[in-house]
């Protein structure tokens, strides 16, 4: 009997521990805001370059919605945020930032600390620079992190502003367009010296590491290149041979438009 | 039951000639530590190679045993908190033989029911850990009693061997695990109470049911009958292993002839036990036990039992000096973090094995016994992990989230300015330097994603929709079926020569795979293989979309909480033995020799077809089978009874493990190249002394270690897989001298010390064979690897114990004893030491860099213990025991720690190639710990 109530004890206490170490799903993060009254415009930023990098050393805010993804692999360490009056590259050595940084989101950045930097006419919102051929470094580390780049509020991806090539100015670099009819026309200083029909090119022989490619594409009268990175998932996709309309970000490289797809559903093709 | 002994002594020691027929022993047996008092229900076992007489002592301590014929006989007195005697004796014809005073010697070890060795702490990314024995047990060899009990805190390795060559037995039947041949103690954690009866063989002594081996034999008996009669409870804390460990055992004979034996524990630790040293860690778990016999009668049993120790636990995972050093903290654990205000641990081991046990014995006539037995081990067995896909690494301890990956002026990435916000990072927030659960959890929220052509419960070509997790905890199994069994024949050929022999069986199903633990707030994860998408496009029509299935024949599966993913199969391995020792006593000498010849085979099956690899993945491997043999033997010469020098030398071959076969068992069916049986060679000869007032061993031991395959796993961060290294010809030596001593002083006082003292060193340079799970690529192929003249790691190769003890009156004992390691070595990581990695270092300051195997600093440990039992009514049985640990509080002494086996390739991609090893991870020794025992018996 003894034994038997001995027994129970112990089973009830194992039952009760069985309770322990289970965790529930933790509450949603509650997204970001801050007032727009002490929040500039992203054109406004980009006006304190002239010539130099910017070092920030104001609490000066800025805000925008997030245009691009790393998924694809296309885009790395930088992600581009665009409000209504520009948009911008945002340089974070982080991998896989489409988890925190998503498609529409709006993000906040304190710009105190960062630097605004020019790279061949794209300007670029990140650290200080140790390498001597870049004006901007990466934000790294998640300490950096927490203290300059705020999620804010989910929010529906945005629509691409359809140009024509002839329609392309400055003030449109870092921001999402739409460009119609454009059909491939050549690699730009291709490595096997013919062009190549896929986005890039991803398995060079002898195990050399991946090609980022710039393929020419025209509209008839103008051209824009698209660049895609080696390491795409999509970089060894054929290219379509009929003209198509695509959606990515504009850059700039020196004096040549460039246009950065997200992935290949920024590629449609014509009916 | 027990014979009226005082009459009968009386009447024995009068009349001689009335039983001058039967031979008979008897004997005193007292205390020597208080003034040489009797020990009252001391339980003498009388036995020989097929019978076995046991009798209680009674209130004066003697004991008288009748109805014996003439042989060799060996006796074995135990009683509670008392260290065995166990000596053989050899029975003239018509002579009733009188031991006089038995000297028995108080051991406070068997009141230690705790577990120790590596129960909270385990190597991050190598998949087949060590456990150590969980069981302490008062061995009747001086040099083991304290070696186990003291030096388990430095996790010490008798004579440097890997714990597949120390063999576990159940009931006859070895236990230890197929796959890896680890110590399968874990098995009955919590159950020591009832698993108390023991056979320790010494070294390499052959025992009833095995040949001599290597690193000696214990086998545990769970016949009920044999378990200590009455209740026991049983109370235990600490602050290393369980915060609570309460265990209720009662043992009786419930009707004629039959017995019952039953047991039930509790351990648990809370995951922030203030006095557990290792953060983060915790445990729960519940065990049990039942055992029935039946005696036919004398001599003939039959015996049931049942056992399982269900556990769960949080463990710790080495870290590198760096983290230890921002933190000031050498007991950091890089798999914790908060969850809602909650310790959460990422790796928590899991099981629930239970094992069954039938043994039948049958002792037909005077010469002969047999005994049958057979095992089953069944149950899961399972360890969690986080998993991963397509989003930046969680753990915090990655290296570059670390202050050092950009404080290194080599490196292009150099910062220091970054390096200083990171260590501000670390030092701040407690969700960077520990895992950020609920970071994780709200990527998960937000992942809405949508699969075209994914495999849904079977059926390929769904579309799928929900959030699809990036991050969630996997759980990878190791779940067995192991079958085991065997019979063995006891004979006694003449008054001199005995023989044993036997046949043993043994099948076992390993069932290997992952399964989805908990989607950390997401709804499904796809079972793809990511890093496998960089494969080279291969012209044989496979299209890049198979090569990063996990499991062609369900592409894109879509994972559910418990589905398994990832990597499934089987391993099936079976083996056989004959074995036969035969042992003569000629005079004082006795010597014994025996053999053991059998087979060990085994094979793969897949149960996946993995995109990788699609005709070598999926079905049965080849068969690997190999011959198996033994042969030992060895002396006892008895100068006289209180002196024997012994003298052993074995030679084996055996096979290697499944685990040590296979490169990459997860993803192929393909095996190690040079795959041959290992050889040892092993000689020991040692001398021992029994006197009234101490006991000393002292002997010397030479191991050599041929063609052995090892496979190790390390977790690669910048390819997100596995890497195996396959390594072959790997060849050890082992050589040392072991000796202990137990000095009663004077006036309760006693003196003891152990010493180990050993030289083992690897003595050939193996090959290396290394591939990646996520790749069909060779990254080498049989590259030498130099590593004659390292040494064998994981053990300190010097171990010394120094203690005094004292017995006060009323059964209050204490003392307090000093421990000293040196001669501690990190685990070797395979690739340093190359030709490949030492390109570009061309001076001796250079190369010693890639090559340096590091030696731990050694230290003193000074731990001291008091306590007390109490005999209450005469029928109950109450004592405490405190001991602490570490009194000095040496928190820098490294207990184990090894090479990472990444190296960074220093300077830019057009750089001459120069590679910089990584900084090596470890783990310390706990601070001044308390250990607590309170037990109560009747």
């Amino acid at each position: 009997m003894k034994l038997l109530k001995t027994f129970c004890l112990l089973a009830i206490v194992a039952i009760t521990f069985n309770a322990c170490f289970k965790f529930d799903d933790p509450p949603k993060q509650e997204p970001v805001t801050f007032p727009p009254e002490k929040i500039i415009s992203i054109d406004s930023l980009k006006s304190f370059h002239r010539g130099q990098p910017v070092h920030f050393t104001d609490s000066i805010m800025i805000s925008g919605r997030v245009i691009s993804s790393d998924r694809s692999g296309n885009l790395y360490r930088e992600f581009f945020i665009q409000d209504e009056t520009g948009g911008l590259k945002i340089k974070v050595a982080r991998s896989g930032l489409y988890n925190f940084y998503r498609l529409g989101q709006t993000i906040y950045i304190n710009c105190r600390g960062l630097t605004l930097g020019n790279y061949a006419g794209t300007l670029e919102l990140g650290w200080r620079s140790v390498d001597p051929r870049y004006e901007t470094g990466f934000i790294e580390g998640q300490w950096l992190i927490n203290q300059h780049i705020f999620q804010g509020p989910q929010g529906d991806p945005l629509e691409p502003r359809t140009v024509t090539l002839q329609q392309l100015n400055r003030s449109m670099i870092g921001t999402l367009v739409r460009i119609e009819n454009l059909t491939f026309s050549h690699t730009d200083r291709s490595p096997t010296g013919v062009n190549i029909p896929t986005w890039a090119f991803p398995f060079p022989p002898d195990g050399a590491a991946p090609v980022t490619l710039s393929q020419v594409f025209t509209n008839g009268s103008n051209s824009i290149i698209v660049r895609t990175s080696g390491y795409a998932r999509f970089a060894g996709t054929d290219m379509p041979t009929e003209p198509v309309n695509m959606v990515g970000i504009l850059t700039i490289f020196n004096t040549t438009y460039q246009l950065v797809l997200r992935d290949l559903n920024d590629v449609e093709v014509r009916d | 039951m027990n014979l009226r002994l005082i009459l009968i002594t009386i009447l024995l020691a009068t009349s001689a000639v009335l039983f001058a027929q039967r031979e008979q022993i008897s004997g005193t047996v007292v205390n020597r530590t208080t003034g040489n008092a009797p020990i009252a229900n001391a339980r003498v076992q009388i036995s020989n190679n097929v019978d076995q007489h046991v009798v209680t002592t009674d209130e004066l301590g003697q004991f008288f045993v009748p109805n014996l014929y003439a042989g060799v006989w060996r006796i074995v007195i135990s009683a509670d908190d008392f260290g065995n005697y166990e000596t053989p004796i050899t029975l003239q014809p018509n002579a009733a033989l009188n031991l006089g005073t038995i000297f028995m010697f108080p051991a406070i070890i068997n009141m230690t029911i705790m577990e120790t060795g590596v129960g909270t702490l385990e190597t991050e990314g190598v998949d087949h850990t060590q456990s150590g024995p969980a069981l302490l047990n008062s061995s009747q060899d001086v040099f083991t009693n304290i070696a186990n009990f003291r030096f388990g805190e430095m996790r010490f390795r008798a004579r440097g061997y890997d714990w597949n060559l120390n063999r576990v037995y159940l009931n006859g039947l070895l236990m230890n695990d197929i796959n890896t041949g680890n110590s399968p103690f874990s098995l009955w954690g919590g159950l020591n109470d009832v698993m108390r009866n023991q056979e320790i063989s010494r070294g390499m002594q052959p025992t009833n049911f095995a040949i001599g081996n290597v690193a000696g034999t214990t086998n545990v008996s769970t016949r009920a009958s044999q378990i200590r009669q009455g209740f026991q409870i049983n109370y235990a804390s600490s602050g290393g292993t369980y915060a609570h460990r309460l265990g209720v055992a009662w043992a009786n004979e419930i009707a004629d002839n039959l017995f019952l034996a039953v047991m039930g524990s509790v351990r648990y630790t809370p995951e922030d036990y203030f006095l557990n040293w290792n953060m983060g860690t915790y445990a729960q778990g519940f065990s049990y036990f039942l055992g029935l016999e039946k005696k036919f009668r004398i001599g003939e049993s039959l015996s049931f039992t049942l056992l399982g120790a269900p556990i769960m636990r949080g463990v710790s995972s080495a870290a590198v000096q760096e983290v230890y050093d921002i933190l000031d903290n050498p007991y950091y654990n890089p798999n914790m973090g908060w969850q809602e205000g909650k310790i959460r641990n990422a790796r928590v081991r899991n099981s629930h094995e239970p094992v069954m046990s039938l043994d039948y014995t049958n002792r037909i006539n005077s010469r002969l016994r047999v005994q049958a037995t057979a095992n089953y081990r069944f149950g899961r067995n399972g360890y969690t992990a986080l998993d991963w896909y397509d989003a930046p690494d969680p753990r915090p301890d990655y290296y570059r989230y670390l202050p050092s990956f950009f404080n290194n002026p080599i490196f292009p990435n150099y910062d220091p300015i970054k390096a200083l916000n990171v260590l501000e990072g670390w030092l701040t927030d407690r969700n960077i330097r520990y895992i950020n659960w609920e970071g994780l959890y709200n990527v998960n929220y937000l992942n809405q994603e949508t699969i075209e052509d994914a495999t849904v419960n079977g059926v390929q070509g769904q579309m799928y929709s929900g959030l699809r997790s990036k991050y969630a905890i996997e759980n990878r199994r190791a779940d067995q079926r192991d079958f085991n069994t065997g019979i063995t024949l006891n004979t006694i050929l003449t008054d001199a020569w005995k023989v044993n022999g036997g046949l043993t069986y043994r099948w076992n199903r390993t069932h290997y795979f992952k399964e989805m633990y908990d989607l950390l707030g997401g709804q499904f994860w796809v079972d793809v293989d990511q890093f496998a998408e960089r494969a080279e496009l291969e012209d044989d029509g496979y299209t890049i979309g198979d090569q990063i299935q996990n499991d062609m024949n369900n592409p894109n599966r879509i994972v559910k909480k418990s589905d398994t993913y990832g990597y499934n199969y089987f391993a099936f391995t079976q083996r056989g033995s004959a074995w036969g020792v035969a042992s003569v006593n000629v005079g004082s000498v006795g010597i014994h020799f025996g053999g053991d010849i059998g087979f060990t085979s085994f094979y793969r099956e897949g149960l996946f077809r993995k995109g990788l690899f699609p005709d070598n993945s999926y079905g049965k491997s080849e068969v690997h089978s190999f011959l198996t043999y033994a042969l030992q033997t060895g002396m006892n010469y008895q100068i006289t009874g209180n002196h024997v020098v012994s003298a052993n030398v074995n030679f084996v071959q055996q096979a290697p493990v499944f685990q040590d076969a296979f490169i990459s068992p997860r993803t192929r069916n393909s095996t190690v190249n040079n795959l041959v049986p290992e050889k040892i060679f092993a000689a020991d000869l040692s001398y021992s002394l029994r006197m009234s007032n101490m006991r000393f061993r002292i002997g010397g031991f030479y191991t050599e270690i041929q063609d052995r395959s090892r496979v190790m796993t390390f977790y690669d961060d910048l390819n997100r897989t596995f890497s195996n290294f396959a390594m072959s010809e790997i060849g050890q030596r082992h050589v040392g001298v072991e000796f202990g001593a137990d000095v009663y002083v004077w006036n309760g006082f006693s003196i003891k010390s152990a010493i180990a003292y050993g030289d083992y060193i690897y003595n050939t340079n193996p090959l290396l064979t290394q591939t990646e799970d996520n790749s069909d690529k060779l990254i080498f192929e049989d590259e030498r690897v130099y590593w004659k003249g390292f040494y064998v790691s994981g053990t300190p190769q010097l171990a010394m114990n120094f203690g005094i003890e004292y017995r006060a009156p009323r059964n209050w004992f204490g003392g307090i004893d000093l421990n000293y390691y040196d001669y501690s070595y990190i685990d070797m990581a395979p690739n340093r030491r190359m030709d490949v990695a030492n390109f570009g270092r061309n001076t001796i300051e250079e190369r010693a860099e890639m090559l340096r195997q590091e030696k731990f600093e050694p230290g003193f440990v000074l731990n001291a213990n008091i306590g007390q039992w109490r005999t209450i009514n005469r029928k109950y049985s109450l004592g405490v025991m405190l001991s602490i640990n570490n009194i000095l509080n040496n928190q820098n002494l490294k207990s184990g720690g090894f090479e990472q086996a990444r190296l960074l390739r220093e300077g830019t991609v057009s750089a001459p190639i120069k590679y910089h090893p990584f900084p090596s991870k470890y783990f310390y020794m706990t601070g001044t710990s308390y250990f607590l025992n309170v037990f109560f018996r009747f």
